[in-house]
């Protein structure tokens, strides 16, 4: 077996242990609750994903079986048949055979007694089920088949890395408030001076060993995103060869690194878009040479971090999503209403893949199934805290982007202050400071005046509140932002605070979907401060009318002392 | 008297008595500062620290009452999966509660007096006073306190967790 493979099947038996462990829990509750359909969804979604996954390993009993399991529930969940107590027989019977296959490692099993079965049944054929019988381990025709070893990992309770996390945090905080204890001495008086410089020498190397532990801490869930992608590539030149398509893998190699649950959880749902890039994406040979491409359609797989984000991307260049055909089958199938899709942007229109029983899928495949990825995929994005966002265009090809929350991160923030709250923007984010008197700004370009030349203000404090700015104030403070697409606006803020280590929590992700936020962190004082996302600051102000204008000025250095006071920088050279 | 045990958290809102079942209770803190959030609903204040941890902190005299009132307490509770802050008047009672539910029609004149979203509303109960004899025997007395036990779920709203994992 070659090497690709066999890390392939390595892979495969690892996850499907997992979601065996699930589709047990499954089955004993539908003995108990056969009308949850929720969980009927679960079940047939777990058979679906091992099926899916044991058709690219030609394993075909596991796939034989589970597809057979997979129309009796989809049947089930559909409400065509009952869930009775010959439903819940065959189900445990499927589950036997694949836990003898997948536990054991013995993938050619005879399968054929529960897949008849199953098969009578559909057809109405009355069937009689002994609920002791098991497989028959006599007429399992064992093959010299590989045992694999699969990868042994040491389990510590997800509780007790939680509590240390969580008390490294409070550590942190700790550290943050002695640090300032040597300062708060010295005005005390010269007598303290032995005591201070003593106190001063403890904090530094509490510092030292508080900020490595930190390191370490909030690490020690993560795990380089690239790992899962290098899965995909047998995946991708299995497809092509199925669908009879000439598609190359590119993965980029991004550096982000996520908790080690998100990236084992995010194998399966990513494995439902590469398939769907390919089937539905990556048009066929005939298709691409008549639209003027490249015979060899490409999907290609990115990772990186964006302020406390980390993003995954799955792109192709195929045919695309038309927006408008997509609304039109939503509404044939009554998704959505049609009287209320009239004000629908693309973006919305394209979400609408990923509701529940949408599929345009022609007919039932075994590639892309039966229009339950999308719909799954979002699920399971979601309940990982994520986001996905889509993005297409017509004959150019698709970006899916799948985003996650980073959950703890050390950013270096410039705290600021805007209507008496504090808000902290990362540093990095930031492009320069800079100040200008009242008299400077205009409330709208000099006519004949050519507009290149003038910076657009914004007012945060009218952004996010819809307040109005302080029209007394004669020095205004405004920052730049690093985007783009923030070349040319400026924010307005009241004062700069200071500079600091910022651990940065994501929010709920309700919070989190709130405009104008990336995260929120605890300051020395207790109180919370949210930090700020430029990018989506610059976003909300490409919608409205800039607060005013203000000539650009050159560059100066004396222009982003504040910035640079903070950072020690004494010639005031620019900060980012 | 028919009678059972309720494991619940007892607290007051606007001078009312709720509980919450006591498994999705983290802890009852009092009121610690709080950072508003721009453009959220009424209901949700805004974020507060609770050992170092940031949680969101909703008001539930607004959510319940679309009223503001002075809270005293966070209760630090899971819902839908998150840790989050419920500002409420005070706690009363934690544990293991002997309670009568209420009959239908009784709960029904109970919710109708309670200017309220019953949306909110799991069931109501009767809180009982039990009192163990010497002699090993137990006398329950009636209090007349009337009960509501919340559905925590819905302290976030429906729209608002569908903003979770938003298609964009």
């Amino acid at each position: 077996m070659a090497n690709e493979d066999l890390e392939l099947r390595k892979a495969f038996f690892t996850e499907s242990v997992d979601i065996l462990e699930s589709i047990e829990e499954q089955v004993s509750v539908l003995e108990v609750s056969p009308g949850d359909l929720e969980n009927v969804n679960g079940l047939f979604r777990g058979l679906h994903t091992i099926k899916g996954n044991s058709s690219f390993l030609s394993l075909d009993s596991i796939t034989k079986v589970s597809h057979a399991a997979e129309t009796l529930l989809d049947k089930a969940r559909k409400k065509e048949i009952p869930v009775d107590k010959v439903v819940v027989a065959l189900v445990k019977k499927v589950l036997s055979c694949l836990q003898s296959m997948i536990m054991d490692q013995n993938t050619d099993l005879d399968v054929s007694e529960p897949v008849s079965l199953i098969s009578k049944f559909l057809k109405g054929e009355k069937i009689v089920i002994d609920d002791n019988s098991i497989v028959d381990e006599k007429n399992a025709t064992q093959v010299a088949n590989q045992k694999i070893q699969t990868t042994k990992f040491i389990k510590i309770d997800d509780v007790k890395v939680n509590k240390l996390v969580s008390i490294t945090r409070e550590l942190e905080l700790l550290r943050y408030s002695l640090e300032k204890t040597p300062e708060k001495m010295e005005v005390l008086g010269p007598q303290l001076d032995d005591l201070r410089f003593e106190v001063d020498l403890l904090v530094s190397k509490m510092s030292r060993l508080t900020r490595s532990l930190s390191g370490i801490m909030f690490g020690i869930r993560l795990v380089p995103v690239g790992q899962v992608f290098n899965r995909f590539p047998k995946v991708v030149k299995e497809l092509a060869a199925k669908l009879g398509k000439d598609i190359r893998l590119e993965i980029k190699k991004g550096n982000a690194e996520l908790d080690k649950n998100i990236v084992e959880a995010i194998a399966d749902p990513m494995t439902h878009l590469i398939r769907n890039s390919a089937d539905h994406g990556i048009e066929t040979l005939e298709d691409r040479k008549r639209s003027r491409k490249k015979a060899q359609g490409v999907i290609t797989l990115d990772s990186y971090v964006r302020g406390n984000f980390v993003f995954i991307e799955i792109s192709d260049d195929g045919k695309g999503i038309d927006g408008d055909k997509i609304l039109e089958k939503a509404i044939e199938k009554g998704i959505v209403p049609k009287d209320k899709v009239g004000s629908y942007t693309n973006a919305q229109k394209l979400s609408l893949i990923f509701a529940p029983g949408f599929s345009t899928a022609e007919k039932v495949t075994d590639i892309s199934g039966r229009g339950v990825g999308m719909d799954v995929v979002k699920s399971n994005i979601n309940k990982l805290k994520g986001t996905v966002l889509i993005e297409s265009e017509p004959g150019k090809g698709t970006v899916i982007r799948l985003r996650f929350p980073m959950s703890l991160v050390v950013m270096f923030s410039l705290f600021v202050e805007i209507s008496d709250s504090c808000y902290g923007i990362p540093v990095e984010q930031i492009d320069e400071s800079i100040d200008y008197n009242a008299g400077e700004f205009l409330n709208e370009i000099p006519q004949g005046s050519d507009p290149s030349k003038f910076m657009e203000v914004y007012s945060i404090r009218s952004l996010l509140w819809g307040q109005q700015e302080d029209a007394k104030k004669s020095l205004l403070h405004t920052l730049k932002f690093k985007a783009k697409s923030g070349e040319n606006k400026l924010f307005l803020v009241d004062e700069f605070l200071s500079i600091e280590d910022a651990i940065v929590q994501s929010l709920d992700s309700y919070i989190a979907a709130m405009p104008g936020l990336q995260g929120a962190t605890v300051r020395k004082d207790g109180s919370v401060a949210t930090i700020l996302n430029p990018d989506s600051l610059l976003d909300i102000a490409s919608k409205v009318k800039p607060f005013a204008f203000v000539p650009v000025k050159e560059k100066d250095k004396t222009e982003d002392v504040n910035l640079a006071d903070f950072l020690g920088f004494s010639d005031g050279s620019s900060v980012a | 008297m028919q009678h059972e045990n309720l494991s619940v958290v007892i607290f007051e809102v606007a001078g009312k008595a709720f509980a919450v079942d006591l498994d999705l209770v983290d802890e009852v803190v009092p009121t610690t500062k709080i950072t508003s959030i721009p453009n959220s609903p009424p209901f949700l204040l805004g974020l507060t620290a609770v050992r170092g941890r940031v949680v969101a902190v909703i008001d539930a005299a607004k959510r319940f009452f679309q009223r503001p009132n002075i809270f005293g307490y966070f209760l630090v509770c899971n819902v839908r999966g998150n840790l989050t802050a419920i500002a409420i008047d005070q706690p009363i009672i934690a544990g293991d509660v002997c309670i009568r539910s209420l009959e239908e029609n009784e709960s029904t004149l109970y919710l109708s007096v309670l200017d309220m979203d019953k949306r909110f509303i799991l069931k109501s109960f009767e809180r009982l006073d039990s009192e163990k004899k010497e002699d090993g025997s137990v006398t329950i007395k009636k209090t007349g306190q009337i009960v509501h036990l919340v559905n925590a779920d819905l302290f976030v709203s429906h729209e608002m967790a569908s903003k979770v994992g938003e298609v964009a």
